[in-house]
């Protein structure tokens, strides 16, 4: 239970929560410290109460067999939790005034693409009135019919000129200024994102172009080459004789072992998805 | 001769809080209650150490924030109050437990550790505990390494990447005005890495950074050694890559040693456990209950039913306990390690927030004296190093490319980029790029007009720290992060305008630099 919902809350309310998780001095407290007080309490619980991430568009992901170890752990939510504590005072400051609110927009035209995670970037946008004036005037009977939308282009080892993507695909969004969750769905590659009207007739009028972003790998590199250096004289790179490392055999074969290694210890912390009998079971 | 290596690194942060403008200021304990249960602990930790000639090693990131706040004079001040009354407090709380054998060795023990925390900061290191690490780092004990200017989330500024470099940058400068040589390592901030963030690190003169497990284990080529080595960026920067099985150890909700039913319990505090009357000299001055920092409670059991009294004797045992049991583990591990390596010795790196161990574990101090002394005495398949020493072992190292990652949940950027925060980088970007739009066009700036070209890069920094965000989606305290944002977005605008139209407002100038006066020595010409 949040803190916003324990205040909507009446004292009788509070009290018969405060009974049950057992707060001591309950009975001489106001309004204000029973919310505190329970919300403090309620917040020693473990890391299974961490709510639910809101996307905002659902992904349709195909839960995976695992090839390899996913990073996201109950180990990394606890450890979430434990390092929220170094700013848990029980409290806020409420005398803490500031100075006004921020600016609606910066009269920008343009659009921003961000990764945040092997899956999904954001983006934001905003474009100003001097440009969709100059859209309207291009479409001119044809802006009426067209639709603002995103369009999302694979451009993955390609010096893109707007024409020579891999692949993209369209989101419609409702506003000239405004932010979004755009599923990438592919690791390990380049993206960008054209926001302009699209024409009934299938046509694209950009009004602006984002950066270029990578998405981030999810699983071992396929690159198995090997390249040595030495930094100690002045970062000059010199390579490896062949035996100066020692016989560790091949990379395939210690990465082999360390991987059965690390699915050993997430496998018995629990990381779901990366067993599928485990997957099972629980479910 | 030993297997292999244990790295331990301790993330020491907190964002910088400073309100001169307030006598009391809630958001200033996160620091207080830092020095009291975890900066001064460990200190003695290490006294205790050095004194008993036990040789040990570990790698602790001292943020420029914390720095600046470590040696800020009216922190300072604000932090002998805060423990005085903590003093007194406890002092109380002795006569109020007298009968309560159960309670009243506890008590003993806050007022003994309050009068030493005291005697430490004051008397020992004459207020300003930077002279103690670096006292550590000096005599080769401690390895002192830097991070990113305000703790930055670079990976979320791939599209500024003049700030992303200007948080490395100025935190190198930052650490040789502290430490009187050039750092040797780098904590980015939430162990965010992005490929080519490095180039800003060597250009620092920094040679090793860390990365998260799947960080490293995802590089490309695939590293031969796993996170067992370090790997070389093409810069020529190392990479260290986190452990797993050690840190989920101590992380696991289940395993981890922190929530042991013996140690104490974080969340009963006698702020809000004693009566409004008795307690409100040593609360928040407006009647508001907060931790005090005394607790006679341990874990006992899961949720918050019954709970026993703290033995603090007997969680001292566990801690002893599970630092032996920690130690065997590595030991296992780098055995295995070493033969798998084919005679390599492994580094095995356990980064954690150092605020970890004391301020939410409080025996967490206690598990590292036993183990450094248990590492020392015990065994001999492992000893304790730091990276560079790691690195002058062994020079020669893979070179491949790290992946994108962090070590938030789920690995990557989500943490500081979901729907409570994700507003604040339309803000965020469009301050960095007006800060290079400025250097740009006043690069020869003098005077009052210089000064505001620095506060705005100021203002720019503090607006950056990833805790802010980090606080917005876990919820804990977000009314003051969502403040502190928009504050600093409003100060960097105003300026930002006044400085165009070529009409600083001095008066205004000066109360910010009162305010925001962190990085004295600034230059915004690192934006340029």
């Amino acid at each position: 239970m949040k803190k916003t919902e324990l205040v909507k809350k009446t004292r009788q309310e509070l009290m018969e929560i405060a009974k049950e998780k057992g707060l001591v001095g309950r009975s001489k407290m106001k309004k204000e410290e029973l919310v505190s007080s329970i919300s403090n309490l309620l917040k020693a619980k473990p890391a299974a109460k961490k709510k639910q991430e809101k996307a905002r568009i659902a992904p349709k992901k195909k839960e995976k067999a695992a090839a390899a170890p996913t990073p996201a752990g109950k180990a990394e939510a606890w450890q979430e939790k434990v390092e929220d504590t170094k700013f848990y005072l029980g409290a806020e400051e409420k005398g803490f005034v500031t100075e006004e609110e921020l600016p609606v927009e910066y009269g920008d035209n343009k659009v921003v693409l961000m990764v945040r995670d092997p899956h999904w970037a954001y983006v934001y946008w905003e474009i100003n009135s001097g440009k969709i004036a100059e859209a309207k005037r291009k479409l001119s009977s044809a802006f009426d019919e067209s639709r603002l939308i995103l369009r999302i282009y694979d451009i993955t080892g390609i010096d893109f000129d707007g024409e020579n993507a891999h692949s993209f695909f369209d989101l419609d969004i409702p506003n000239v200024l405004g932010n979004w969750y755009v599923p990438l769905g592919r690791p390990n590659r380049t993206f960008c994102i054209d926001i302009g009207y699209k024409e009934t007739g299938g046509g694209l009028l950009v009004l602006s172009r984002s950066n270029k972003v990578t998405s981030p790998r999810d699983t071992f590199s396929e690159v198995l080459d090997e390249e040595w250096m030495s930094t100690e004289d002045d970062y000059q790179r010199i390579y490896a004789r062949p035996g100066a490392l020692g016989a560790a055999g091949t990379s395939a074969e210690l990465v082999e072992i360390l991987k059965r290694r690390i699915e050993r210890e997430i496998s018995s912390g629990g990381v779901r998805g990366l067993n599928p009998k485990e997957t099972s079971r629980k479910h | 001769m030993e297997k292999g290596y244990l790295a331990l690194v301790l993330h020491a942060h907190l964002p910088f809080v400073r309100h001169p403008e307030y006598d009391n200021f809630l958001e200033e304990n996160w620091l207080y209650e830092a020095i009291t249960e975890t900066y001064i602990p460990l200190i003695d930790v290490y006294e205790g150490l050095v004194r008993d000639g036990v040789d040990f090693r570990i790698t602790m990131s001292l943020t420029p924030t914390l720095i600046a706040m470590l040696v800020d004079p009216l922190l300072q001040q604000r932090y002998v109050r805060h423990i005085e009354k903590l003093i007194e407090l406890s002092e109380k709380e002795v006569r109020r437990t007298r009968n309560h054998p159960e309670f009243s060795r506890t008590s003993l023990m806050y007022r003994d550790k309050f009068i030493s925390a005291r005697h430490t900061f004051v008397d020992k290191y004459g207020m300003n505990l930077i002279r103690a690490f670096r006292g550590f780092q000096d005599i080769g004990k401690l390895e002192i390494i830097t991070c990113g200017a305000t703790h930055g989330f670079l990976p979320l500024m791939e599209t500024v990447p003049k700030a992303a470099r200007a948080q490395i940058l100025i935190a190198a400068e930052d650490y040789k005005s502290n430490f009187g040589r050039a750092s040797r390592g780098i904590w980015l901030p939430e162990c965010g890495y992005y490929p080519g963030v490095d180039q800003y690190i060597k250009e620092a003169g920094i040679r090793y950074f860390f990365a998260d497990a799947h960080g490293v284990l995802y590089a490309s080529p695939r590293p031969k050694y796993g996170v067992f080595a370090p790997i070389y960026c093409k810069s020529g920067v190392a990479v260290f890559g986190r452990d797993q099985e050690s840190s989920k150890q101590v992380w696991s909700s289940e395993e981890g040693y922190p929530g042991d039913y013996d140690y104490r319990e974080f969340y009963r505090d006698i702020g809000f456990d004693l009566d409004l009357d008795y307690i409100s000299p040593y609360i928040h001055s407006d009647g508001i209950r907060i931790n005090t920092g005394m607790k006679y409670y341990g874990i006992t059991g899961e949720g918050f039913g019954h709970k026993e009294p703290y033995d603090h004797r007997r969680a001292i045992e566990r801690a002893a306990e599970h630092a032996g049991n920690f130690m065997f583990n590595r030991e296992k591990q780098a055995e295995h390690l070493y033969d798998a390596m084919g005679g390599k010795r492994p580094i095995i790196v356990s980064p954690y927030d150092a605020e970890l161990f004391g301020h939410w574990w409080y025996e967490g101090p206690d598990f590292i004296n036993f183990l450094a002394r248990k590492i020392h005495y015990d065994q001999k398949s492992i000893r304790m190093i730091t990276p560079s020493e790691y690195l002058e072992m062994y020079p020669v190292n893979q070179v491949s490319t790290p992946s994108l990652s962090s070590w938030g949940y789920k690995g990557y950027s989500e943490v500081w980029l979901e729907g409570s925060n994700d507003w604040i980088y339309r803000h965020l970007h469009k301050a960095a790029e007006r800060m290079t739009e400025l250097a740009g066009k006043f690069p020869n700036a003098g005077g009052v007009l210089e000064r505001a070209l620095n506060q705005a890069a100021r203002e720019l920094l503090l607006l950056q720290s990833s805790d802010w965000a980090f606080i917005m989606k876990t919820g804990t305290m977000v009314e003051y992060a969502v403040k502190r944002t928009k504050s600093h977005i409003h100060r960097f605008n105003r300026l930002y305008e006044e400085i165009i139209e070529n009409r600083v407002d001095e008066g205004y100038l000066k109360e910010l630099e009162g305010k925001d006066n962190i990085f004295q020595g600034i230059d915004y010409r690192i934006y340029m």
